[in-house]
C-alpha cells in the first residue's frame, strides 16, 4: 500500500508531472571562425580547424589563429532550421582537452558570448556565460521562447591564459535543441557523418604524407596570399604571352594520353590545382600518343533514396600536346590539356579550363598559365585567366609564387546603375598576388 | 529587355493573334512579362495602397504564396545556391524589386559559405511584397483587368485574357536554361510546363480556367500545394488487395507541377522504417546542344490529371503513406531549410495484413 500511496504522491509533485525537455543535437557537416591556427603540426588541416568542434572528440580541439590569445575570436556553427524552439542547450568542452597538460598549457575561454540566430540571420537568443578550465562537458540553456534556430556564434571575450601557449582552444561544441519543429535524426546524422568523413580525409591525407618528400612540394607547406599593387601593362603582356603559347601549343597536331607510373594523392589544399597536380612531378608520367580527344568522361550522381540518381555533375578530361624539351621525346616543356565541367541544379552551371604548364631546365614547373570560361556566380559567364609564377629553393622545394590575374566578366554594378540587368556590361579587372611558404 | 521590349499596342495584336488561335493552343497574353527573361517595366507601388479600397483583396493576397513569392525561405534558399537575375524576374518581378535584390547580391553569395566574401543586407521592402497588385494589374499607368464595371475611380484596360490562364503562364512556364557569354541561353526544354499540361488537359475536355480553382470567385488566395489542406484533399488514395491506387482530383495539370524538383513519394514502413517504393516527379540527364551541355528530361511520372496510378505493396502488415516533396533530395539533406518546410505527408494508413 505505501508504494501505491508514493506512486501516487509522486505522479502528483509538480517535478514529476512536469515534462522532461528532450534535448534534440543538431549537427553541422562544417565550421568556421575568425582564425584558426596553421602550423607544420596541421598542413592537412588535420587539426586545429573549427570542424574539429564537432567530432565529439577531446583529444582534437579548434585552435584560434590570432594574434595575442584569442579574445574576439568567434566560433560559428551552421544548423539545421529550426523554426520555433523554447530553448538551445549548448554543451562545451572547454580548453584542448587531450591531456591535463594541455588544458594548462593553452588558453581556454573564460567569458563567452552566445549568439543564436534562426536561418535568415535574426537574433533569436543571446546569452554571455562564464566557462570554467576543466576536463569534461560543461553546459549553458538559451531560451528562446518561440525563436527560431539556424546558426550559433560563440564569441570568446576573456580567457584562461595558457601557460605556455597563448593559443585559445575548444575542444568540442554540442548544440542541442528544445523544439516541438520536426525533426530528422537521420538528417542530422547525415551531417555528422559529412563532418567525420572531411575529418577522416584530411587525417588520412596527412598520414599519407608524413612519410613522403620533396616529390609533394605543394603539400608540403600552407601558402598566405599578400595583395601586390600591379602594373596592369605588364600583367597585360604577361597575360597574352603565355595565352598565345597555349593556343600555339594547343594547335599541334600530335595528343598524347597519359599513364602515371606513382599517382599522388590529392588533399584538400590542393583543390585548385587537382587537375594538373600529378604534372608537378613529370617524372611520374608517361605519355603515348593517342587520337582521342577525351580521354575520362565521368558522372557524378546523387541518389533519391531509391533506384533513381540525380545527375548533378559531369566532367571530361583531354588528351594533352606536349612540346619536348629533347629530341628523344622523354622531357616536356609545355604540356596543354582541357579540362570540361557541367554542375546541373536547376541551371545548367559550364566550366572550360585550359592549361597551360611550362617546365623549367630542372624539369620542375615553372609556370602554371589557366584559362578558364565559366559562370561568374552562376548568373553569367566570365573569362578567368591565371598566371602562377613559381619560385624553388636549393632542395627542389616550392617557396612561393605569383599569381597575376585577369578577369573579364558582368560588371553588375555598372548594370544596377544603369537599371539594366539584360545587357550585360563587360568589366575587366587585373590583379596580382604573391604567396609566401610558412614553413 | 527594356529596349526591346514591344509596345502594348502590339502586344494587342499579338493577343489578338492568340484569341484567333487559341484552340490550337494558349499562348501567354503579351503584357510586359517575359518568362523569367526580363523584369516587368512598372514602377513599384505597395499592396498596401491598393488596399485602401482593396481591403478584401488585400488580405486574401496577404495570406497567399504570391505574397511571400520572394521571402519564403525555400525560394530564398534556392537563390542563395542559384543567385539568377532570371529567378528574381518571377518572384519578384517589378524592376525595382530586381534591382534591389540584385544590390544584394555580395550578401546572398556570401551565404553560400564563400569565406572570401563578407556582405551586410540591406533591406528589400519592394522585393518582400513578392507577387505585388501592380505585377499584374497596372501596365503603363492604366489598371488592367478581365472586365470593367464602370464604377471604378481609376482607368480600367479591359483583357479578356486577363482571367484565363494566358496570364498565369507567364510565370509558371518556361524553358530550361544554360548560362551563355551574353546572357541566359534557353533550350527549348521546359523547366516548367504548367501551362501546357493544362493545355492538354483542357484539349481533352477540361474546362476551366487556372483561375477558376486557384482563386475561387475572384479570391486573391492563389491557394496551391502549399496549402496542405487543399493538397489533401486533390489526392484520393485506396488500398485494397496488396495495391495502393493512387490519383488526381480535380487537378488540371500534372501532379506535382511547377518547379523541377517536386516529387511526391509512395513509402512503407514494415518495421526497419519507411522506404521508397514509388516516386512521382521528373528525374534529368544531359545532352549536348550545339556543342554545350544542357539538362533534359529523363523520365517524367508526375501523376496525370485524372491518371489512377497502381503501386504494388509488400505482403504483411505495413505503414503506408504518400509524401509531397517541396524540394530536391539535396534541400532534404543539406538541412537549411527544416523537415515540414520541405515535406508533407498528404495521405497516410496502415495494411493490416
Amino acid at each position: 500500500m505505501i508504494p501505491r500511496i508514493l506512486t501516487l504522491l509522486l505522479l502528483l509533485s509538480p517535478v514529476a508531472v512536469a515534462e522532461e525537455t528532450v534535448w534534440k543535437p543538431l549537427r553541422s557537416s562544417s565550421a568556421e571562425a575568425t582564425s584558426y591556427l596553421q602550423t607544420n603540426w596541421n598542413r592537412f588541416s588535420e587539426n586545429y580547424h573549427p570542424i574539429y568542434v564537432l567530432d565529439e572528440n577531446p583529444r582534437t580541439a579548434w585552435v584560434e589563429g590570432m594574434d595575442g590569445n584569442g579574445e574576439g575570436s568567434v566560433l560559428t556553427l551552421a544548423l539545421s532550421a529550426v523554426p520555433t524552439a523554447r530553448a538551445v542547450r549548448v554543451r562545451v568542452r572547454n580548453g584542448y582537452q587531450k591531456s591535463t597538460g594541455l588544458l594548462t598549457a593553452n588558453a581556454a575561454p573564460e567569458r563567452i558570448r552566445l549568439r543564436v540566430r534562426d536561418a535568415r540571420g535574426n537574433v533569436t537568443g543571446e546569452l554571455e556565460a562564464t566557462l570554467a578550465r576543466q576536463m569534461g562537458w560543461q553546459e549553458v540553456v538559451i531560451p528562446l521562447n518561440g525563436g527560431g534556430v539556424g546558426q550559433v556564434d560563440l564569441e570568446v571575450l576573456s580567457v584562461h591564459a595558457g601557460s605556455r601557449y597563448r593559443d585559445t582552444c575548444i575542444s568540442d561544441v554540442l548544440v542541442e535543441v528544445d523544439s516541438d519543429s520536426a525533426y530528422s535524426a537521420q538528417a542530422e546524422a547525415g551531417r555528422l557523418h559529412q563532418a567525420n568523413t572531411w575529418i577522416a580525409e584530411r587525417v588520412a591525407a596527412a598520414q599519407y604524407f608524413a612519410g613522403q618528400h620533396g616529390d609533394y612540394p605543394f603539400l608540403m607547406t600552407l601558402y598566405p596570399y599578400v595583395d601586390d599593387t600591379v602594373d596592369v601593362a605588364i600583367a597585360e603582356q604577361l597575360i597574352s604571352g603565355e595565352r598565345g603559347r597555349m593556343e600555339a601549343l594547343r594547335a599541334s597536331g600530335i595528343r598524347y594520353d597519359v599513364a602515371h607510373t606513382r599517382r599522388m594523392e590529392v588533399s584538400d589544399g590542393s583543390r585548385e590545382y587537382k587537375n594538373i597536380f600529378q604534372h608537378f612531378v613529370p617524372e611520374n608520367l608517361a605519355w603515348f600518343e593517342t587520337e582521342r580527344e577525351q580521354i575520362t568522361h565521368e558522372q557524378d550522381y546523387a541518389d533519391w533514396g531509391d533506384d533513381e540518381r540525380f545527375l548533378v555533375r559531369e566532367e571530361w578530361r583531354s588528351s594533352e600536346h606536349v612540346e619536348w624539351a629533347d629530341d628523344a621525346q622523354t622531357t616536356p616543356r609545355r604540356v596543354h590539356l582541357n579540362v570540361r565541367s557541367v554542375e546541373f541544379g536547376r541551371g545548367t552551371y559550364l566550366s572550360d579550363i585550359h592549361y597551360l604548364l611550362t617546365y623549367n631546365a630542372a624539369g620542375r614547373v615553372a609556370t602554371v598559365y589557366t584559362h578558364d570560361v565559366g559562370n561568374n556566380d552562376m548568373d553569367l559567364r566570365a573569362t578567368t585567366e591565371s598566371v602562377y609564377q613559381l619560385t624553388y629553393n636549393g632542395t627542389g622545394s616550392i617557396t612561393g609564387w605569383t599569381r597575376t590575374r585577369r578577369i573579364e566578366g558582368p560588371d553588375y554594378e555598372a548594370m544596377q546603375a544603369a537599371d539594366d540587368f539584360s545587357t550585360v556590361i563587360p568589366k575587366v579587372q587585373i590583379s596580382q598576388e604573391t604567396a609566401r611558404a610558412r614553413r | 529587355m527594356r529596349g526591346d521590349r514591344r509596345a502594348f499596342g502590339v502586344g494587342l495584336l499579338v493577343a489578338a493573334i492568340a484569341v484567333a488561335t487559341v484552340a490550337v493552343a494558349t499562348v501567354p497574353m503579351d503584357i510586359g512579362f517575359s518568362r523569367g527573361r526580363d523584369s516587368v517595366d512598372e514602377p513599384f507601388v505597395s499592396a498596401l495602397r491598393c488596399g485602401v479600397c482593396h481591403a478584401e483583396q488585400l488580405e486574401q493576397w496577404s495570406g497567399s504564396r504570391h505574397a511571400v513569392s520572394h521571402s519564403n525561405a525555400l525560394y530564398t534558399q534556392g537563390y542563395i545556391d542559384e543567385p539568377l537575375t532570371f529567378c528574381v524576374n518571377c518572384h519578384s518581378p517589378l524592376a525595382e524589386q530586381v534591382a534591389e535584390v540584385v544590390a544584394n547580391r555580395s550578401w546572398y553569395l556570401s551565404q553560400r559559405r564563400r569565406p572570401d566574401l563578407v556582405a551586410e543586407r540591406s533591406p528589400e521592402p519592394m522585393a518582400d511584397e513578392g507577387i505585388t497588385c501592380v505585377v499584374c494589374h497596372e501596365r503603363a499607368g492604366d489598371i488592367v483587368h478581365s472586365s470593367d464595371s464602370g464604377r471604378s475611380p481609376h482607368q480600367v484596360r479591359v483583357e479578356p485574357d486577363f482571367a484565363t490562364g494566358a496570364l498565369c503562364g507567364n510565370c509558371h512556364e518556361f524553358e530550361m536554361f544554360a548560362a551563355s557569354g551574353s546572357g541566359l541561353r534557353f533550350t527549348g526544354e521546359l523547366m516548367q510546363a504548367t501551362l501546357t499540361e493544362w493545355q492538354a488537359w483542357r484539349d481533352a475536355g477540361g474546362k476551366e480556367q487556372c483561375q477558376d480553382c486557384h482563386m475561387p470567385q475572384g479570391s486573391h488566395v492563389f491557394r496551391g500545394v502549399h496549402d496542405q489542406e487543399w493538397l489533401r484533399e486533390s489526392v484520393d488514395v485506396r488500398t485494397r488487395a496488396g495495391l495502393l491506387r493512387i490519383r488526381s482530383v480535380g487537378v488540371g495539370h500534372r501532379l506535382p507541377t511547377g518547379d523541377l524538383f517536386r516529387n511526391m513519394t509512395v513509402e512503407v514502413d514494415t518495421g526497419s522504417g519507411f522506404r521508397t517504393l514509388h516516386r512521382m516527379g521528373r528525374t534529368y540527364r544531359s545532352e549536348t546542344l550545339d556543342g554545350e551541355v544542357v539538362k533534359v528530361i529523363a523520365t517524367d511520372t508526375a501523376l496525370e490529371p485524372g491518371e489512377w496510378r497502381q503501386v504494388e505493396l509488400p505482403e504483411g502488415p505495413l505503414d503506408w503513406r504518400v509524401r509531397y516533396h517541396y524540394g530536391s533530395p539535396f534541400d532534404e539533406a543539406r538541412g537549411h531549410l527544416s523537415p515540414d518546410q520541405l515535406v508533407t505527408v498528404i495521405a497516410e494508413g496502415q495494411q493490416r495484413r
